[in-house]
Formats: C-alpha cells, sequence, structure tokens
C-alpha cells in the first residue's frame, strides 16, 4: 500500500475488559458466562427504584493491580460518575462509570515489533459497569441482564500507534498482562475482552490530526488488525479524491471483510455525567497501592530479561515461552528436574506448542504434566533413547498417558548403545548395498544419509546417532 | 437565561419524549422561568468553596466479593410487561438508531 508512505496513521485503541471476580460490581450475583438468561439477577443489577450499589473490593483491587502493571498513576482520590443514555439492555438508564477521576492514568506499556521496541501510553483505567446483552428478533429484543453489573475496566491508549500491526502488538501485550495477573479471561469471542479503535489519518510530518472515524464490533485479534487496515485504506483513498472523512462509527463485518457506518455522529454524544451520588469516594492511600503492589507476580517484561539472562536462550524462543505465565512456570518446572534449558525449550516449542496448536487448547490443559515430561527428556539426555525413540515414546505418552519409562521398557525402546552391535548391522548393510556402497566410494557424499536411515531403520530408531556415524564413516570413508 | 425551543427539543430527544410544537414552545417558557430562579445562585461568592458531590465525607465503602443467592425467575419477571422464556421483551430496536 503505497498510500501508507503518504499518510501517517494515528490510532488508540478503547479496551474493555471483564474482571475475573466471583460476584458482580455493585451486588452479589454471580459473575459467570453463560449461565441460563436473567438467572443471575437481583433488584440492584435490574435497577429497581430504591435500590442502592455496594462497591466490590475485590474489583477495585484487580483494577489497581493493572494500573501497576501498566506503570499508572493512581488516583489517591476516585470516583464514579453516571453515564447517562438510554438503551434497553441498561435497565437504570445509566451506566456507573467514571468520568474526570478515573482511578488509574498516565500509564505505559512496552511493545516489540519488528525486533524494535517502542512504549505505546495508557491515558487511563477506570472502573465501570458491564450492560446486559440483547438478542435482536425480527419482532422483537430480548434482553438477558446476567452480564449487567458485571465489573469492567476500561482502558484507553493514547493515540500512540501507527500501525495495524503496532494495534495487534499492543492487544496481545495488555492480554499477556491481564493473563499474567489473572483478573481476566481475555476471550473475545465470549466477550470478556473487547476494543474498539479510534483512526485518523494525516500527511506524514503534519502536526493537526484528521478527522476520526470509530471502529466497533471486531471479534478477534487478527480482526482488529484486518478492520484497521481496511479503514486506512478507506480514509486514504477519500483524501486523495479530495473527499471529507465523516466523523462517523463504522461496524466491523468480519465475514465480509468490510466495515459499515453504524451512525453518523451530527454532534457528539452527550451523556451528561455527574458525580454518582449513590456511591462514596475512594481514597486510596500509599499503604493500599503497597499492598497491592507486593501480590504482583513477576511481569511478562521482567519474565522475558530474566529467561534471557537466566537461561541463555535466543528472543524468539523466550518471546514464545513466556508469552503466557503457565507455559513460562511449565519450563521452569521441568527445568528444575532436567536443568538443561536449552533442550527443553527446544522441545517445548517443536513439539509441545505444536499439540497445543492442533488441539487448540493452553497449557494448563496439556496432559503432560512437568514431572512426566522431565522423565521423558531425562530418558533422551541420559541416552537411555534416542531424541528420535523420544519423539515416539511422546507421541504414545499423548494418547495413553502412560508414563515415558512404562512405555520405553514395554515396547523395548531402549536405544542400542553397544558398538560391536550396530558394526554387525552396518556391516550387513553394506554389503545388502553395494551399488550405493560404489557410488558413495566414488564421490557421491550425500548418500550416507541413506546408510544412516538403513541403520535406523533395521532398529526401529534406537541406534545411537553418534555411534552410528562414527561406525558408518568408519567403514566408508 | 433563554431557553430557546431547540433546547427544549434537544432536552426531549435525550429523554426520548416527543413533544408538540406547542408543548415545546410552553415548556420553553416555563422551563427558561424554573433556570433564571436557580440562577439567583449564581450571584453567590463560590471561589472559596470547594465543590460539593456528597453531603457526608465517608469514603471507601466496599463490600468483600462474596456470592449471595440471586432471585428466582418468577420474581425477576414479577413486574416485567413481557416475558419470552426468561427473557425480558422489548420493541425492536437497533443499536445507534434511537439517538
Ligand atoms: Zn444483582
Amino acid at each position: 500500500m503505497d498510500l501508507l508512505e503518504k499518510y501517517e496513521p494515528i490510532i488508540g485503541l478503547e479496551v474493555h475488559a471483564q474482571l475475573l471476580t466471583e460476584s458482580k460490581i455493585f451486588c452479589n450475583c454471580r459473575n459467570l458466562y453463560g449461565a441460563p438468561p436473567n438467572t443471575l439477577t437481583c433488584p440492584i443489577c435490574l435497577g429497581m427504584p430504591g435500590t442502592l450499589p455496594v462497591l466490590n473490593r475485590k474489583a477495585v483491587e484487580f483494577a489497581l493491580k493493572m494500573g501497576l502493571a501498566t506503570n499508572c498513576q493512581i488516583a489517591s482520590y476516585t470516583r464514579f460518575a453516571r453515564k447517562n443514555y438510554f438503551y434497553p439492555d441498561l435497565p437504570k438508564g445509566y451506566q456507573i462509570s467514571q468520568y474526570d477521576e478515573p482511578l488509574c492514568q498516565h500509564g505505559r506499556i512496552k511493545i516489540r515489533v519488528n525486533d524494535t521496541e517502542k512504549y505505546i501510553g495508557i491515558t487511563r483505567i477506570h472502573l465501570e459497569e458491564d450492560a446486559g446483552k440483547s438478542i435482536h428478533g425480527s419482532e422483537d429484543t430480548l434482553i438477558d441482564f446476567n452480564r449487567c453489573g458485571v465489573p469492567l475496566i476500561e482502558i484507553v491508549s493514547e493515540p500512540d500507534i501507527h500501525s495495524p500491526t503496532e494495534a495487534y502488538a499492543y492487544l496481545t501485550k495488555l492480554k499477556q498482562i491481564l493473563e499474567y495477573l489473572e483478573i481476566c479471561d481475555c476471550n473475545m469471542e465470549e466477550g470478556s475482552l473487547r476494543c474498539d479503535a479510534n483512526i485518523s489519518l494525516r500527511l506524514k510530518g503534519q502536526q493537526k490530526f484528521g478527522v476520526k472515524t470509530e471502529m466497533k464490533n471486531m471479534n478477534s485479534f487478527r480482526g482488529v488488525e484486518r478492520a484497521l487496515y481496511f479503514e486506512i485504506e478507506r480514509q486514504a483513498r477519500l483524501l486523495e479524491q479530495g473527499q471529507p472523512i465523516l466523523k462517523q462509527t463504522l461496524l466491523w463485518d468480519e465475514d465480509k471483510g468490510e466495515a459499515r457506518p453504524m451512525r453518523t455522529k451530527e454532534e457528539s454524544d452527550d451523556y451528561r455525567y455527574f458525580p454518582e451520588p449513590d456511591l462514596v469516594p475512594l481514597v486510596i492511600d500509599s499503604e493500599w497501592i503497597d499492598q497491592i503492589r507486593a501480590t504482583l507476580p513477576e511481569l511478562p517484561d521482567a519474565k522475558y530479561e530474566r529467561f534471557i539472562k537466566q537461561y541463555a536462550l535466543r528472543a524468539y524462543e523466550v518471546n514464545l515461552l513466556t508469552s503466557e505465565r503457565a507455559l513460562a512456570d511449565y519450563f521452569e518446572e521441568v527445568n528444575k528436574l532436567v536443568s538443561n534449558p536449552i533442550f527443553i525449550s527446544k522441545w517445548i516449542v517443536s513439539e509441545i506448542l505444536r499439540v497445543l496448536s492442533q488441539e487448540k487448547i493452553s497449557i494448563s490443559n496439556f496432559k503432560i504434566k512437568p514431572a512426566q515430561f522431565a522423565e521423558l527428556l531425562n530418558l533422551i539426555t541420559n541416552e537411555t533413547i534416542t531424541p528420535n525413540v523420544g519423539k515416539e515414546v511422546f507421541d504414545k505418552m499423548l494418547t495413553s498417558g502412560e508414563s515415558a519409562t512404562s512405555i520405553v521398557n514395554r515396547e523395548q525402546l531402549v536405544q542400542v548403545r553397544d558398538d560391536a552391535k550396530i558394526e554387525e548391522l552396518i556391516l550387513t548393510i553394506l554389503s545388502e548395498n553395494p551399488e550405493e556402497v560404489n557410488r558413495y566410494k566414488s564421490g557421491k557424499k550425500n548418500l550416507f544419509g541413506f546408510f544412516m536411515g538403513q541403520v535406523m531403520k533395521k532398529t526401529q530408531g534406537k541406534a545411537n546417532p553418534e555411534a552410528t556415524m562414527r561406525l558408518l564413516k568408519k567403514h566408508l570413508d | 437565561m433563554p431557553i430557546d425551543v431547540k433546547t427544549v427539543k434537544k432536552i426531549a430527544d435525550l429523554a426520548k419524549l416527543s413533544l408538540t410544537s406547542a408543548e415545546l414552545e410552553q415548556y420553553s417558557t416555563q422551563l427558561e422561568k424554573i433556570v433564571d430562579y436557580v440562577e439567583q445562585l449564581q450571584k453567590l461568592d463560590t471561589s472559596q468553596v470547594q465543590p460539593l458531590a456528597q453531603v457526608h465525607d465517608t469514603t471507601n465503602v466496599m463490600r468483600p466479593d462474596e456470592v449471595k443467592p440471586s432471585l428466582n425467575p418468577d420474581e425477576v419477571f414479577q413486574n416485567a410487561p413481557a416475558r419470552q422464556a426468561n427473557y425480558f421483551v422489548v420493541p425492536k430496536v437497533i443499536k445507534g438508531t434511537t439517538a
């Protein structure tokens, strides 16, 4: 896209993350996805007159964790506000949110794009309640209020993002932090993580921002990336034709790969925010902040740096290993028992990650636990079995759930390390393949692999590779 | 402060009220009187007064994160004008076209 040479995209993202509390933010109803409709409701979250909200302490603490993890300044005094609008999934006629006194402000997170590091500013993180869910039928609309009152944090980025790739990296990083903190399960399909984008273009080198549009309804990170590409191109084409960009909200259609306007904003939304009189302000002292800070786990950036230093692994592998806290923990558990980081990392990246992506599961649901995996790796490092047999045993462990040792014993997979035995085998193979031997001796050196293969075939992969190579060379060269 | 018909129309739209032109005229006169009355407060010097959103000075009222039983469906729908299975039924709405 050569238009991208000419125009600079300015992108800001608004992310809503549902917090993994047990109960809702202002009432004691259970906070749970997928329950039968309206079974998790009470007079408070149904917006009955005369009810009063009471703030869930855990929700505040989760929001504080995210604020600290994204290097935000935590407000010493913060308040809730009413955002007024009428929509049937919002029974009170207003959403309890935060306005001019948010919980966290002025943070930043580090992203990596093409080996370059960059900081994206966090404007603010505030607490609010989710609305219910509407199901639009042809005749009427059905409402389920189970989601109404589920605690959300809204994370607003600075307009520091200049490409769809950076947007993708930013979202991935936010998700990683939320998951490390265990405060959100980040399931975009279930809506526990949602993202809206603001996009405008300006000529490169220009200071003034262009007119921005808002993009909604993306339900995956790749969807966000695609929607941004679409919108950047659309705006660039309009600008090239000298046409104005309308200030409007667009809905992304993932199947069609296009966005259509939802509404044109003639005037900006008028939510008539005012301080929520039903909730008292929050005062957050340094003692409380210190308490929360003490509960923070090692965060992704710190873990990444430590893995590089402590285990001497490459950036590529560390990136994968630390992408999820549970995966990093898995690696470290195995390393306690095998203590060969490079070897373990190679196996996790090539074997375990392959299985996880094939079966679309996370490491916490992976059948082979660290101790069992370590047992397998130890059988390879102490040369009981060859690496090739190791891969076979790994596959068998996946299907049968048996331990590596019992599979090796039952199927007699212990590797052949006896030089005399291997040598005997090699002599047989050489006498069975005189043609290949001649060709090899006349210079066809790549036939070496053929002879290796023959030995492995005859031993079902059990011949010690180093010994086989050494003895083959002895007889061929 | 003059409250013109346009302002009344905007307030009515935000409140999802549809008013006749006669009502718009009538309410603009009435609202103007009300606003003028309240505007007497502007004469007070509040430069030394902190804005007040709450009359009591308590802070940090919170509850532990505990689940308590929700309502049973019959209670939930007791006041509902329309119910279908366990859903509330409302007239068809398409987000964004209402405002
Ligand atoms: Zn409730």
